[in-house]
């Protein structure tokens, strides 16, 4: 099931791209200037580990709307006090029009507020205009603990910023814990942090995991305007155990071999029509071979 | 030398020319015909170097007119499962003029049919992989194999009934065969001397053919109506598929047989052979059929109306909406089950000319409900597409895909011009001195009365 969904999604976002691309290519024509606005948005995600990921997101502006622009390069940037630019990398952009790239902050020297600048490019090419965003982070994380007590689960979420005055709690800050489902990830708790930072919340039972009972469990607070997001992840046996192989389906005709009514209708039908055609072609040839008189 | 009575004569006499010559009219026919034919191959030619591009057919209409045309072939070589099998079971005496056409049909349309499934065979080059893997599980292998068989038995059919009229084509003094020709009909005559055993031996084999032709002829169509009922589509997932097809195909191929026999009569002066009487009978079948075609129509499209789920009435919108396919849909019902219906009841209409035309439009009617089946289904995916240029969801026919219809349509004509330079229309064997009275008293200018047995 598992691979049939892969192959299903990458068949459904593989076939889009190139129609986005010829649909640009089409439209570009028609413009004065033979170019296609785009633009750029990047937001950021903050991890436990000190790393933060760049998302940066380019749409191009076809028949009167942005539309996602896959297959484009994408330019990283960390930008300093005095503007000046240093290249941290370029990523391709996805079929959902994100060009993705990781940043590790060890070893980094933040601006004098104390956060890190970052800039996301796009040269643009023969069709496209160039574009370009920006973004500010304070360096913060989002810890997540997990306790199991008295047959209940319990996940505990401390949030703190970092500066180089030390670290500093988050407080009242809306936190949304998700599982990874197939297609998208389901809210399964929430609440807010306290004065310290720190949240408790009851993790829901009975939730199907993989084959091990595993489930991918994330943290997030989105969109803070100071710190971006800031996640956490884990994989815990907190599940139900499912089993992702393929049992035998009795109606399925993609399966190796018919089912055996099938074949039996088949050979019975066939064989019938076929063995008196047989048989006619016999009485045909023994018609040629008559030797007898003709009937007066 | 086999007996042939004076109405036989009278047949090999009118087709004599046809048999033994082809004259400068006839070649410039068959040029015409050819003509049409190269063209169309000039499409495909195009179709296999550039691509299906060059159709109408994108990712989503995946079938398009060729389909149509497939059904509709398939469905008029029902003419000759009906008259021949059905009739011949039933023994009718005034099936024998006529059987040799509707044999004609029923094998000519089986071999043209199939012919437009492989253009719409993106790699042709892969053609044998249907047979080297082929699946028993789908219906398209159910297709290839019912239809392969259901041309054999038509072949066979068509060659037990020819038999006897190779034998007297051998052994006639009169006919002015080449030396080729005259070999040739020694050859398919297969030694044929009218012995009991020999004659015994056709006519078992024949019966036996009559019983198989008719339960074949009936699968193949369901077969090909399940190619589009196991899928869960709106328009085509439906239990009554099957019976609906084969309904059509009977019908739409006895519209064919109305029109090859007014053409036939018209062009081979055939009055004393193929009568009134035969347009009138094969005008009360008709009108059966269309009344049967009307009932299922109408019960189909109300409960998919009523169920009102949603991509079906999306579906249903499209039939009713003048700017979609509102005309069409409209022509399929007053052509297709209305028109022939009142020309058949109505006595004042019931004229081999006026059915002649009556079922040229039903005919057509057909066709066109065969393109309404395939098409705006498939204008109707169940997955919502956006951001997709309109082509790839609205279908629309292009010149190639016209030229190789045209071409499959010339292609049945050239085989039946090239098959009665080979035979009779009119069975010679099969017309009795019972004819002759008939010849008489059209020869003396009076009109032939129907004896009562008849």
């Amino acid at each position: 099931m598992k691979w049939i969904t892969i192959v299903l999604m990458s068949l459904l976002f593989g076939g889009i791209q190139p129609i986005l691309a010829q649909d640009s290519t089409a439209v570009a024509e028609e413009k004065s200037d033979g170019t296609i606005k785009t633009k750029m948005s990047l937001t950021g995600s903050q991890f436990p580990d000190g790393t933060i990921q760049l998302n940066a997101l380019l749409r191009s502006k076809v028949e009167g709307s942005y539309q996602k622009t896959p297959n484009q390069k994408v330019a990283f940037f960390l930008v300093n006090d005095a503007a000046e630019e240093t290249a941290l990398g370029d990523s391709i952009s996805g079929p959902d029009g994100i060009a993705k790239f990781r940043f590790n902050t060890a070893g980094r020297n933040t601006n004098k507020d104390g956060s890190f600048s970052f800039l996301a490019r796009y040269d643009g090419n023969d069709h496209m205009n160039g574009s370009e965003s920006d973004l500010l982070l304070h360096p913060a994380k989002l810890v997540m603990e997990a306790i199991e007590a008295d047959s209940t689960y319990t996940l505990k979420l401390k949030a703190t910023a970092l500066s180089a005055d030390g670290s500093m709690p988050i407080a009242e800050a809306a936190v949304a814990v998700y599982v990874k489902r197939m297609f998208s990830s389901l809210k399964v708790a929430e609440g807010e942090t306290d004065a310290d930072g720190m949240l408790e919340v009851e993790f829901p039972k009975g939730l199907s995991g993989d084959q091990d009972a595993n489930l991918n469990i994330t943290a997030k607070i989105e969109e803070t305007e100071e710190y971006g997001n800031l996640e956490a992840n884990m994989i815990k046996q907190w599940g139900k155990p499912v089993s992702y192989e393929i049992t035998e389906l009795p109606k399925a005709l993609w399966s190796d071999h018919p089912p055996v009514w099938m074949i039996v209708t088949f050979f019975v039908l066939m064989g019938t029509v076929w063995i008196h055609y047989m048989i006619i072609i016999l009485k045909l040839f023994r018609i040629k071979a008559d030797k007898d008189l003709p009937a007066s | 030398m086999l007996k042939i009575s004076h109405a036989g004569n009278e047949v090999l006499k009118t087709f004599a020319p046809l048999l033994e010559r082809t004259r400068t009219r006839e070649w410039i026919w068959i040029l015409f015909l050819l003509a049409i034919i190269g063209w169309g191959l000039y499409g495909l030619y195009l179709q296999i170097t550039v691509g299906h591009t060059v159709t109408g057919m994108r990712d989503n209409v995946v079938w398009g007119i060729y389909i149509a045309n497939f059904i509709f072939f398939i469905g008029i070589s029902y003419a000759g499962a009906v008259i021949s099998g059905f009739l011949h079971l039933l023994k009718v005496e005034w099936r024998k003029p006529i059987i040799r056409i509707a044999e004609l049909i029923t094998v000519i349309a089986t071999l043209i049919g199939p012919l437009f499934i492989l253009l719409c065979v993106g790699r042709l080059d892969r053609l044998h992989h249907l047979v080297l893997y082929a699946r028993l599980q789908s219906p398209i292998t159910w297709d290839v194999l019912a239809i392969s068989t259901y041309l054999v038995g038509g072949l066979i059919f068509l060659y037990l009934a020819t038999i006897k009229d190779f034998a007297i084509y051998r052994d006639s003094t009169t006919l002015k065969l080449s030396k080729w020709k005259r070999k040739l009909f020694a050859i398919l005559a297969l030694n044929y001397r009218d012995t009991e055993g020999q004659k015994r031996r056709i006519a078992v084999s024949s019966n036996l053919m009559a019983i198989m032709i008719i339960p074949l002829a009936i699968i193949v169509h369901s077969v090909l109506s399940w190619i589009f009922g196991m899928t869960l589509r709106p328009g085509w997932h439906s239990t009554i598929f099957g019976p609906y097809f084969v309904l059509a195909a009977i019908y739409s191929g006895t519209g064919v047989l109305i029109i090859a026999m007014w053409i036939f009569r018209k062009r081979y002066k055939l009055e004393a052979f193929i009568l009134d009487k035969h347009f009138h009978y094969l005008g009360y079948i008709m009108l059966v059929l269309a009344a049967g075609y009307g009932y299922f129509t109408f019960s189909e499209y109300l409960t998919d109306w009523y169920g009102s789920e949603k991509w079906i009435s999306q579906l249903i919108h499209k039939f009713f909406d003048w700017d979609q396919y509102g005309a069409l849909f409209l022509f399929t019902n007053v052509g297709g089950i209305v028109l022939p219906i009142i020309v058949v009841a109505v006595p004042q209409l019931r004229k081999p000319g006026i059915l002649a035309i009556a079922s040229a439009i039903m005919v057509l009617a057909m066709w066109v409900k065969r393109y309404l089946i395939v098409v705006p289904t498939l204008e109707t995916p169940l997955l919502p597409i956006e951001d997709i240029r309109p082509e790839y969801i609205k279908y629309s026919i292009t010149w190639v895909e016209w030229s190789l219809t045209f071409g499959g349509v010339a292609s049945f004509l050239l085989f039946f011009t090239i098959a009665a330079k080979f035979m009779t229309l009119i069975p010679v064997s099969e017309v009795t001195d019972k004819e002759d009275e008939k010849i008489n008293q059209i020869e003396h200018g009076k009109e032939y009365t129907i004896p009562a047995h008849e």
